[in-house]
């Protein structure tokens, strides 16, 4: 029964939506059909049972009839004696009896039965007469034909009060039947009506039942969407058991949440990997840098060349040549400068102060060419400024200004402050720079390859990054030149402070 | 978070398990109603092959046919006998149908005689009466070979085989007691109602017994006055309206009054109840309806007469049977008649009772 059941099941399960609803229609109009069907072939067996039921009386009002026609031939014949009448006596008299041999002649305690018999008895005693007076007729026998004549009539009304009670009798009791008919008719009205709604309301449940499994994979389906919707991707996937078109999505609908966490997974291994690569360059390039400047504090190790020199002034110092001691002194001051101040602010008086040392060192090099001036507010020396940014500029303007002239050089440097900033010029008489160049300095744009024609590595790019830095602002910084060998003029104006 | 996945596998193993109920349910309830359509079927089928002509095979067989006669007053009284009768006739596979029964008009006994003759019936039980005709259609049918008794009322002048009735003698007797019981020093007149419809020799016969046996105890009777009063019934009505103008009528309304049959002595008492003589009019009856039984109860009646019916149905049918047989059969069978009075009433209601 089970595996009946089972296999049903299946079937149903694999079964399109289409096979599905035709079955569920074919199946309650199918039972609906055969309850009509059944109510139909019973109303009909009914109207027959009800037609049969009367019958009974048709065929007695045939029976009166023949009687009739017989007495009344018999009449007719014995008024005019004609051969018609005769003839018609004859066949009706026929006709009588073959009505009359379909009676019935058993004794039974039926009363309709036994009147049946009683009729059938006296019908054949009212022909034996009808037979005597007809013969009588014939014979001329006047006082016997009128006699038997007058038998026969009263027979004949006794016959007809017969048939007639019989008549009632069997209405009566087929109007009985009829009444249980008709009730055996409500009965079977009210039954099938009975089993129509029963019928009806099991094919309701029938089919919300069914279409129950029809929608409850599409009602899932849109759960598990609204789920996907929120971003709740890791729902369970949909649970499909039939075979049908909803089957069908909701299998393609799993594969999809399938695809999609395959896709996330993969973009997010390739973000990863993204990552890790420009981690690695960024290392690179730090390692690069690290390595540049690793490279460039090897050429140079300042420490080293800082006492060396120390120990080559004191040694100056022990042979009484002063100028020589003088000049390596300063030169030592020049590089613990260097080395002291790499990472801190200094004042502006120990900047001027290296600026002097540098101007020096020039001047021993190119034996006393280079005219430097200074113009100073001494109420400004305490002025705290980044260091290593005055020397560069100084450097700057012997490297590409007053080299390889033929005049004398002079540099000169102004400090004052004014409308509450300090300013700090450089001048020198030099060539000039080009308005481009100037552009391009300004911007940024300056090549790093000549970091090897400074002498403390630290190239004009870099002082006025780190004055914008240090200050905050793009305008602390500013080059003029008035021309071909007109000069050219540094400025950097910084904000005075006066909390120093 | 896993409270909610447990939550939410419970709520689906429910909802599994309540469609597997629904499931269940659905399946019952279609056997259920493939049981009923099928049953109606039957059932129906049943019902309706029931019902339809009746077919011979229906009904029990005989073999012969009888045939009972009477007019159709004291129907109840017939109807008992008719009963009795048909028991009696069954035992010999004989049928006796109620002539005029089911017929749609009412004929007298000489039209029924008729028409038994002519239905060729086995025998006749009839209620006779004097007439010469009824006597020839007798003698007619005998020739035919059909059997003929007569109850309660004979035709003498006839061949029938034997008659099965009471004593007129007898009744007489019974009734002229009653008088002598009843009478008292203002009894003065006493009337015996006799009817033109029944025998008129009978009649005769119980009030010249009537008579004889109040005159035979001259102490008592002298001074009372004995009539007869024949009612003509020219119509069905007659009866009542007779007894209504012998009752108004001061001249001629008696001290006790006889009635000779059942109809007489209910018209008699409730005319008697309703011109208030209760206990003025002594009435004797004859019969016993439920009717009567109830007005000698209640004292209206003095006493009646009962017939025995039954007896006489079988009585009627043994004789039948026996003749048809060739066996012989005795002239006169008489029938037992019981008075019943103020005493003996009251079982007989309850006999009447059991009856129904």
């Amino acid at each position: 029964m089970k595996q009946v059941i089972g296999f049903f099941r299946d079937k149903w399960y694999k079964a399109t939506i289409r096979i599905k609803l035709v079955c569920i229609f074919m199946f309650t109009c199918s039972i609906i059909f055969i309850v009509n069907i059944f109510m139909y072939l019973n109303i009909n067996t009914t109207i027959d049972k009800i037609n049969e039921v009367y019958i009974s009386n048709v065929n007695l009002n045939e029976l009166s009839s023949a009687l009739a026609n017989v007495q009344n031939n018999m009449t007719e014949y014995l008024t005019t004696k004609s051969s018609q009448s005769l003839q018609e006596y004859y066949s009706s008299l026929q006709e009588f009896n073959e009505i009359l041999n379909t009676l019935n002649t058993t004794i039974t305690d039926s009363n309709i039965l036994l009147m049946e018999k009683n009729i059938k008895n006296m019908s054949k005693t009212y022909l034996e007469i009808t037979k005597e007076t007809m013969q009588a007729k014939r014979g001329r026998n006047v006082e016997k034909y009128k006699n038997y004549y007058d038998k026969a009539t009263d027979l004949y009304s006794y016959i007809n009060m017969y048939i007639n009670s019989l008549n009632n009798e069997q209405f009566r009791h087929n109007s009985e039947n009829y009444k249980k008919l008709l009730i055996s008719l409500g009965y079977l009205e009210k039954s099938a009506t009975i089993v129509l709604g029963a019928v009806m309301i099991v094919s309701i449940c029938m089919v919300y039942m069914l279409t129950y499994s029809v929608t409850n994979p599409l009602i899932d389906l849109a759960k598990s969407a609204d789920e996907i919707a929120k971003g709740n991707l890791e729902i369970d996937l949909i649970e499909v058991k039939t075979l049908d078109e909803v089957g069908i999505v909701s299998k393609a609908f799993n594969q999809m949440i399938l695809s999609i966490r395959e896709y996330i997974d993969k973009i997010r291994i390739n973000l990863e990997a993204q990552n890790k690569m420009k981690e690695k360059e960024l290392i690179m390039e730090s390692h690069l840098k690290d390595a540049q400047l690793k490279y460039l504090q090897a050429q140079i190790n300042p420490h080293f060349l800082f006492n060396t020199l120390n120990a080559g002034a004191q040694l100056a110092m022990m042979e009484d040549a002063e100028k020589t001691c003088l000049f390596i002194e300063n030169m030592a001051d020049f590089f613990r400068y260097n080395i002291k101040k790499i990472n801190e602010d200094a004042t502006l008086a120990e900047e001027i102060k290296l600026v002097d040392n540098y101007i020096y060192i020039l001047n021993v090099r190119f034996s006393g060419e280079l005219n430097f001036e200074k113009i100073i507010d001494e109420s400004l020396l305490k002025t705290n400024v980044p260091s290593m940014i005055l020397q560069p500029i100084v450097e700057n303007a012997v490297n590409y200004g007053i080299r390889d002239i033929e005049w004398e050089g002079k540099i000169r440097l102004k400090i004052f402050k004014e409308d509450n900033q300090i300013y700090i010029c450089i001048e020198d008489n030099g060539i000039g720079i080009e308005e481009s160049k100037i552009r391009s300095i300004m911007n940024g744009e300056i090549i790093e390859s000549d970091l090897a024609k400074n002498s403390n590595g630290i190239g004009l790019g870099n002082v006025i990054r780190r004055l914008r830095l240090y200050y905050n602002r793009e305008d602390v910084f500013e080059i003029k030149s008035s021309g071909r060998n007109q000069g050219t003029e540094v400025i950097i104006h910084i904000p005075y402070a006066k909390d120093i | 978070m896993k409270n909610v996945e447990r939550g939410q596998l419970m709520k689906k193993h429910k909802t599994s398990k309540n469609k597997g109920n629904l499931l269940l349910t659905i399946y019952f309830m279609i056997i259920v109603i493939l049981c009923l359509t099928t049953f109606s079927i039957f059932y129906f089928k049943e019902k309706f092959l029931s019902i339809g002509n009746s077919n011979i095979s229906d009904y029990e067989q005989y073999n012969k046919h009888y045939v009972l006669i009477t007019n159709n007053r004291d129907t109840a009284f017939w109807e008992v006998v008719y009963e009795s009768a048909k028991e009696e006739a069954k035992k010999d596979s004989a049928y006796i149908e109620y002539m005029g029964k089911d017929l749609s008009i009412n004929y007298d006994i000489k039209q029924y005689l008729r028409i038994a003759i002519d239905c060729d019936v086995d025998g006749i039980i009839i209620e006779g009466d004097e007439s010469d005709e009824v006597a020839r259609l007798i003698d007619e049918a005998e020739e035919k070979g059909i059997r003929v008794v007569t109850v309660l009322k004979d035709s003498l002048k006839s061949n029938r085989q034997s008659f099965i009735g009471i004593n007129n003698y007898t009744l007489g007797q019974l009734y002229g007691q009653q008088v002598l019981e009843i009478q008292d020093k203002n009894t003065k007149r006493i009337l015996v109602l006799m009817n033109s419809n029944d025998s008129v020799t009978n009649q005769n016969i119980i009030y010249s017994s009537i008579k004889e046996t109040i005159r035979n105890e001259p102490q008592k009777s002298k001074s009372l006055q004995i009539d007869n009063i024949m009612v003509n019934n020219e119509n069905v009505f007659s009866s009542e309206e007779a007894i209504r103008d012998i009752i108004m009528d001061e001249a001629i309304s008696p001290d006790i009054m006889i009635c000779l049959s059942g109809v007489d002595t209910q018209c008699a008492y409730q005319a008697v109840v309703d011109h208030n003589k209760v206990g003025i009019i002594n009435i004797l009856g004859y019969y016993s309806t439920s009717d009567i039984l109830t007005a000698v109860q209640k004292k209206i009646i003095h006493s009646t007469i009962l017939i025995d019916a039954s007896q006489m149905g079988s009585l009627a049918v043994q004789a039948l049977n026996d003749s048809i047989k060739g066996n012989r059969v005795s002239e006169y069978l008489p029938v037992d008649i019981e008075l019943i009075t103020l005493a003996n009433v009251d079982s007989y209601m309850e006999k009447i009772d059991e009856g129904k």
